[in-house]
């Protein structure tokens, strides 16, 4: 205590003695002299931003280091001596060069990295509203494919897919890390708060994470803590959505001439009203978005809190998401230097009502002559309701009979201790430990006049889940340069346990609706033993060793060696740990003396890198024999429980491996004013998990899950960023991502294993066929079916080669794959004065879609009850039956414009009001496409890829307006 | 802690995992249990039974009035004319083979970790005589059959013959089946007995000639008698008792698959028979609020085999007038659901001769084609609109196919033994029960008996065997015309030999 006391007296003796504090002006310019306005001057807890004349006023001690930023200079710090200090900055050519980038478990510079990383800053991101910040990476990075396969809904999540697709049964998602914290799920965070995204694409920058890297591995940091004064940011949005694209049935009118002219034995189906079912479903969503965030301190304790609130409507009536999210970071120095913390707690709720998709698919067929209404039906609740008619609901009695609320709450702490060991300069110990819970419940009721359910009196259904990931990471790190020689070293340990459990509860016959999902035990289904109940529960464990070395000479050669030993329960008893290494060098060309002083060139790196990763997301439990209960048996008078064998026990089932080359070239010319990146790869994924048919005996069940097959993904991946116009008053920034990937199935069956299913792609009625196989050699996603030749004069479709209207299905054709040959992102930003504006473009070129909405309704023979497509009445010559053949699957080409944005900034020097932008933005706003369905960008993951439903929930075009204010 | 670090072990919370069963004996008589279960697919709709009933001569599901049962499944059994890919000769493999895998399964598991217990040989022996039942029936359909007996065996199982599969069968009887209760208790009920493996055994050597081409009358003739003599056994007063709603009781019954309406009442282990072949008129007789598919009827041919004496068919089949549950005369009156207007009406008068009928042409009309009305049908209204089991057990091994069993064991062997057979009191039992006469010995020729066979045992699933035994299985019949020899044999399904590339498929297919 006393030693405290002395340490207190000595630094109010050293403020009193030194600390004169006093005015500091000047002026701070660019290279050219011209002045910088908006540029920040920053002392401690005092603040400053250079006016239009580029002069700024800053109150300091004498002494105190002053840091002066702008965009797209260096930083320049200088200390206050005098009252008057001029400033000119100098553009930060090398800027780019030097930014970190995160390569899990550590960060290293883009000069220095060996492996095909791309790192996103937050100028790099569209500006808008996104429903998830997966969405953010759309079109960004060359080779990831990000998609939103169920269109408009709110509540969707986005599919990400990198370098094509390695896997058959087994997930395709990348690891995504955010905050250090593994297999986070995106939606817990807020868009707003993103600070980077970095995507390590090739297997040796992924293999550091082993059994979780074979599909990429992107790392989200949010915005930290950081020393400085305090700011106060508020940023505010309100968004409207129209229907960009949709698959439209026959107008009541058009369908009365249709019936009349073509189907005269269906008049019976004409019940002479005009409804537009689309319409009496959906609705003009608006949405608003609220964040506030705080942040300041000092560099020994400073904080970050985000409060956030987002209303979400969906385009279809009652489909709603609300999300309310807070979130604080505090770090904190400890020690003197010795001891480093960071703290995060964060809390998401999120309240929503899902949305039936079938809705609008029964919007879709149903017939537009009726009415929506029939004030006399009781039995329907005053719905119009055609008795008998199977699968034939009122939509719009299934969107007000049913109520669908669910909660989800995630909460999550985490806490890192960096112990930087002074005496041996560039050693820390660090820790880090997380725990994420999400707690999710569920509940629906549809009452007696739910179309599908009437008779049953209401049915409630309430579903409970939580889980809960604990993490534990310790690394030894250690960083040093000798001379020219520069080493970076860690070895780590991680330790990773999830623990879900879910239940379920569903009851029906209740007297009154008035009770919903309240009183779930009075229904009389219970008593009649035709309630249903049911809990599960499940955990995993994932363990890993591993290490890694950086070395370079002279920031000239490069070299990456690492290896991680890599455990998981899901593995079978026989397979229980795996090693990962990895490889990669570089070599920076233009380090070497002879290119070392030629203006022209900031960058020429080559780099190339092999690694190993591996592919563990299928579900637990895969390598046990695990019994149910199946069946009664008759003992001694009694029936008693008996089990059956529900899988087979596989103790050598093992992850996914792949090994990947990857080469790349890195550029940057002219102070980066034409900068990019050129990378080629190959990867080769065997081992892969599917189910096949066994013979039983010898073993206990019929199918086994177990590796056999390979894939192959080669492909290229360009990104090249420009500023092609850069003046003082006009920016304009250009990156163009273009990147294409072959795919091959390279084998599926072996010796032992020859039996496992190849046909894909089943489409309903009235088609009843699978279109797609898998074949060795030929990419995933392959269609197959009859090609079509035109229509017969009796209104049949005509085939190559087919025998009585039909061509056997050994005979079908290969028909194309659903993948494209070539992805294109174009991201554009224009800065003039303080107006911002960016477009961003995406296209794809090449690959197949398979149009089911024409496949199922483009036919006049499916008219009667039901509707068809309009777009039958474009060629009335078709009159047969639909069968599966070359005329639904189109050219899945396309060209968007994703996104386009203008903004002001207005600078206020006001110490209350620092600064304020209002933006404006448009979404999803153009596509140009041949394809004639609703949208050519349907899910490229999995099996059965390229294949447009039709339960579709149509993609919407939104308007933002926004408001960020800074204080 | 340390070894918290790197334990990979999987938890198991809501399945059980094979280990949890050595627990204790009463978990481990659950998990052998299942041996068991596999045999309730007896009795539902694709099943061994329901294949072994199209094929033979006694039953025929063609096209009824509303155009349903065309399936070509039925009518390629019904022809004979059967394709690899047939959905009931699939089911019928995994009946047998999956049967087999649980079998094998329990044996290896009780072998290598039970602890000694009480009964532990019998389960084992149990396991055994399970096994080769299953076997039994595989080279009854397929003849040429993969071979499995061992768990530790690694890759595909190999093709063996009949002649092979029938020693392994037969030594495996032998070998096991003294380890079985002999006393026929209620504990007893639905496993496997001695008694049970003995009628295995005699059915197997009963069979040796058409499998084997060695005959083994004696063998089978001696088989039998160890049946008879474990007096264990005896014949029921009334025939129709062994078909009751209720009929664990019977005396004649030697090995049964126990039936639930509560708890059997999946579609894979159910005995269905109600819904395949009653009709929506006929349902409300019985009180039977549940789905009726109208489909399975009896071959006109094989119904004009009886003799009109024979009780048995009536107690066989259901005929002629029908009746509403009061007792009145079932008159059906049919509306137009708008009008209300009467669109059609008939007496409910079965024909069993289905005149006019044309095999899948013509849709069959409720009233044409004779009810399976072997089993009682409930009449407690148990039988709701979900449930799918009948109550009635099914005797797939009975008292009196052991005593006709052995009277043909007998009169194969001709000389004084035909006088012996027809010596045999149940024998003659039988027959008077039946209302009819007992045979002569001058009576005892090989038609005669194949005749009464047939009739006592019809629908209980043998008639296949038993007209190929006879030799009559390729002569044409009611809706087949005659066949050839490689028909004797059923194909090997294709996604079997997909998933074992040892199998050859049987000659003809």
């Amino acid at each position: 205590m006393r030693k405290l006391i002395l340490t207190l007296l000595t630094v109010f003796l050293a403020v009193g003695l030194n600390a004169q504090t006093r005015t500091v002006t000047g002026k701070v310019t660019d290279e050219h002299g011209e002045p910088l306005a908006g540029a920040t001057v920053v002392a401690g807890s005092s603040y400053a931003v250079t006016d239009l004349d580029g002069r700024y006023s800053l109150s300091a001690k004498t002494g105190a280091e002053v840091t002066v930023s702008f965009l797209g200079y260096d930083d320049f710090t200088f200390t206050v001596s005098g009252a008057k200090q001029d400033i000119q900055m100098v553009p930060s050519e090398a800027t780019m060069l030097n930014e970190s980038v995160a390569i899990g478990y550590g960060k290293t510079t883009k000069k220095e990295i060996t492996g095909s990383v791309v790192s996103l800053k937050s100028d790099d991101f569209d500006k808008g509203s996104f429903t998830s910040a997966a969405g953010m990476l759309q079109g960004k990075v060359a080779g990831l494919t990000v998609t939103n396969p169920d269109g408009g809904d709110p509540n969707a999540s986005f599919e990400l897919l990198l370098r094509g697709t390695g896997t058959l049964v087994a997930g395709q998602g990348p690891l995504i890390i955010i905050d250090g914290v593994a297999d986070a799920d995106i939606r817990s965070i807020n868009f707003q708060e993103v600070e980077t995204i970095d995507v390590l694409k090739d297997g040796s920058a992924a293999a550091i994470y082993g059994t979780r890297g074979s599909n990429g591995v992107i790392i989200i940091t949010t915005k930290r803590a950081k020393a400085g004064h305090s700011s106060i940011e508020y940023d505010g949005q309100v968004s409207v959505q129209t229907v960009a694209r949709r698959a439209t049935p026959l107008t009541a009118s058009q369908f009365v001439d249709v019936i009349n002219k073509y189907s005269p034995g269906n008049v019976a189906s004409l019940y002479g009203d005009d409804t537009d079912w689309f319409q009496e479903v959906v609705r003009t969503p608006i949405s608003h978005k609220h964040s506030l965030a705080v942040a300041g301190g000092s560099d020994s304790f400073s904080h970050r809190t985000v409060v956030n609130i987002e209303q979400n409507q969906g385009l279809l009536k009652k489909n709603d998401v609300n999300k309310y999210l807070y979130k604080t970071n505090i770090h904190q120095e400890a020690i003197e230097g010795w001891l480093s913390l960071d703290y995060n707690l964060n809390y998401v709720h999120r309240a929503y009502s899902g949305a039936n998709y079938d809705i609008f698919r029964q919007a879709f067929i149903h017939n537009p002559t009726e009415p929506v209404y029939d004030k006399n039906n009781t039995l329907s609740g005053g719905y119009f309701r055609i008795d008998g008619a199977m699968d034939y609901l009122n939509p719009v009695a299934m969107l007000n009979e049913r109520e669908n609320d669910s909660n989800v709450d995630n909460i999550g702490a985490s806490f890192r201790a960096t112990l930087n060991i002074l005496p041996i300069q560039g050693l820390k110990w660090d820790n880090f430990i997380s725990w994420q819970t999400e707690r999710f419940e569920s509940r629906e009721y549809s009452t007696r006049y739910y179309p599908s359910l009437i008779g049953k009196d209401g049915k409630a259904w309430i579903s409970n889940s939580t889980s809960s990931n604990i993490q534990w990471e310790s690394t030894a790190q250690y960083s040093k340069m000798f001379g020219l020689h520069s080493v970076q070293a860690i070895a780590g340990y991680t330790f990773q346990q999830n623990v879900s459990q879910s239940s379920g509860l569903e009851n029906t016959g209740f007297d009154s609706d008035l009770y919903k999902t309240n009183n779930i035990g009075v229904g009389s289904a219970l008593k009649e033993g035709m309630a249903y109940m049911e809990s599960y529960k499940e955990s995993s464990r994932y363990i890993a060793f591993f290490g890694r070395a950086m070395y370079n000479w002279s920031e000239r050669y490069l070299a990456s060696v690492s290896l991680r030993l890599d455990g998981s329960s899901r593995f079978g008893a026989n397979n229980k740990w795996a090693l990962f290494p990895a490889v990669s060098v570089g070599w920076r060309i233009s380090q070497e003396e002879w290119l070392k002083d030629k203006p022209w060139l900031d960058e020429l790196k080559i780099r190339a890198g092999y690694g190993v990763t591996g592919n563990q997301d299928f579900s637990n439990y895969k390598s046990l024999l695990l019994m149910s209960p199946k069946g009664h048996y008759y003992h001694n008078g009694y029936w008693g429980s008996s089990y059956a064998p529900r899988s087979n026990a596989n103790p050598d089932l093992r992850w996914e491996r792949k090994s990947e080359i990857n080469a790349g070239v890195d550029f940057s010319f002219f102070k980066s004013r034409l900068s990019g990146t050129l990378d080629l790869y190959y990867r080769h994924t065997t081992d892969l998990l599917y189910t096949y048919k066994v013979p039983v005996p010898p073993y206990d069940y019929e199918e086994l899950f177990t590796n056999v097959g390979t894939i192959n993904n080669m492909g290229a991946e360009l990104t090249v960023s420009a500023i092609p116009v850069k003046s003082k008053t006009l920016t304009w920034n250009t990156t163009l991502t273009l990147s294409s990937n072959k795919n091959t199935l390279a084998k599926l069956t072996n010796e032992e294993f020859k039996d496992g299913s190849y046909k894909m792609g089943h489409i309903g009625d009235p088609i009843n066929t699978k279109i797609q196989r898998l074949i060795e050699g030929e990419s995933i996603g392959t269609f197959y079916g009859p090609v079509w030749k035109g229509i017969w004069e009796d209104g049949t479709d005509d085939f190559v080669g087919s025998i009585a209207g039909k061509v056997a299905e050994e005979y079908w054709s290969n028909l194309g794959t659903a993948y494209p040959f070539l992805n294109i992102g174009w991201s554009n930003t224009l800065h003039y004065g303080n107006w911002s504006l960016s477009a961003t473009f995406r296209s794809a070129i090449g690959g197949k879609v398979y149009n089911t909405y024409r496949a199922c309704y483009e036919n006049v023979t499916r008219i009667g009850l039901r509707n068809i497509i309009s777009s039958w009445l474009d060629d009335t010559s078709f009159t047969g039956n639909p069968i599966h053949s070359s005329k639904y699957l189109e050219d899945a080409t396309y060209l968007k414009l994703d996104n386009v944005s203008l903004s002001y900034d207005f600078n206020f020097k006001n110490p209350y009001l620092k600064g304020l932008r209002i933006y404006f933005s448009g979404q999803n706003l153009l596509c140009i496409t041949g394809y004639k369905g609703v949208d050519p960008e349907v899910s490229l993951s999995g099996l059965e890829p390229g294949i447009e439903g039709t339960s579709y929930y149509p993609r919407t075009r939104s308007f933002t307006l926004g408001l960020n204010l800074s204080f | 802690m340390a070894m918290a670090c790197i334990n990979l072990e999987e938890e198991v919370y809501s399945s059980i995992s094979k280990d949890a069963f050595f627990a204790s004996e009463n978990l481990l008589s659950i998990y052998s249990a299942r041996a068991y279960t596999t045999l309730q697919a007896w009795g539902s709709e694709q099943s061994m039974w329901t294949m072994n009933l199209q094929l033979g001569n006694e039953v025929t599901v063609p096209m009824n009035s509303v155009g349903e049962w065309k399936q070509d499944r039925y009518a390629q059994l019904q022809t004979h004319n059967v394709k690899i890919n047939n959905e009931l000769i699939e089911r019928s493999w995994d009946y047998c083979f999956n049967g087999i895998a649980a079998c094998n399964d329990v044996m290896y598991e009780i072998e290598k970790r039970a602890k000694d217990f009480d009964g532990k040989d019998r389960i084992l022996a149990e396991m055994h005589i399970i096994r080769a039942f299953y076997y039994f029936l595989a080279i009854d359909c397929w003849g040429n059959i993969p071979y499995s007996v061992s768990k530790e065996e690694k890759g595909y199982p190999e093709q063996k013959g009949r002649a092979d599969m029938c020693k392994f069968v037969e030594d495996e009887i032998l070998k096991y089946r003294d380890d079985l209760a002999i006393e026929n208790t209620p504990l007893y009920y639905g496993r496997v007995t001695q008694g049970m493996a003995n009628t295995l055994l005699a059915k197997l050597y009963l069979n040796s000639e058409e499998w084997t081409r060695t005959p083994r009358w004696k063998d089978a003739e001696d088989a039998c008698k160890k049946v008879i003599d474990s007096h264990q056994y005896s014949l029921c007063g009334n025939y129709k008792d062994n078909f009751k709603v209720y009929n664990e009781g019977s005396p004649e019954a030697i090995f049964s698959i126990p039936y639930s309406t509560v708890y059997t009442e999946s579609d894979h282990n159910s005995f269905i028979l109600f819904v395949l072949t009653l009709d929506g008129y006929l349902g409300p007789t019985y009180n039977i609020n549940s789905a009726l598919w109208d489909g399975f009827v009896g071959q006109p041919d094989f119904f004009a085999t009886y003799d009109d004496a024979d009780t048995r068919r009536a107690d066989t089949w259901i005929y002629g007038q029908q009746f509403d549950k009061t007792g009145q005369p079932l008159h059906v009156v049919i509306k137009d659901k708008k009008t209300d207007a009467i669109t059609e009406e008939f007496d409910y008068i079965i024909d069993p001769s289905m005149e006019g009928l044309v095999y899948d042409k013509t849709g069959r009309k409720p009233t044409q084609g004779a009810r399976l009305g072997k089993w009682e049908f409930q009449t407690d209204g148990l039988i709701e609109s979900d449930q799918t089991s009948m109550d009635n057990d099914f005797h797939v091994f009975r008292y009196a196919d052991v005593i006709l069993m052995y009277v043909e064991a007998l009169v194969r062997q001709g000389g004084t033994k035909v006088a012996e057979a027809a010596a045999v009191p149940e024998f003659q039992q039988i027959r008077t029960r039946a209302g009819l006469a007992p045979m002569t010995a001058a009576e005892l020729t090989l038609d005669n008996l194949y005749t009464e066979r047939s009739h006592e045992l019809a629908l209980e699933g043998w008639a296949r065997q038993d007209l190929i035994r006879f030799g009559k299985y390729l002569e044409a019949w009611w809706g087949k015309p005659a066949g050839q020899k490689y028909m004797k044999l059923l194909p090997i399904p294709d996604a079997k030999r997909a998933s074992n590339p040892n199998l050859n498929q049987n000659d003809g297919y």
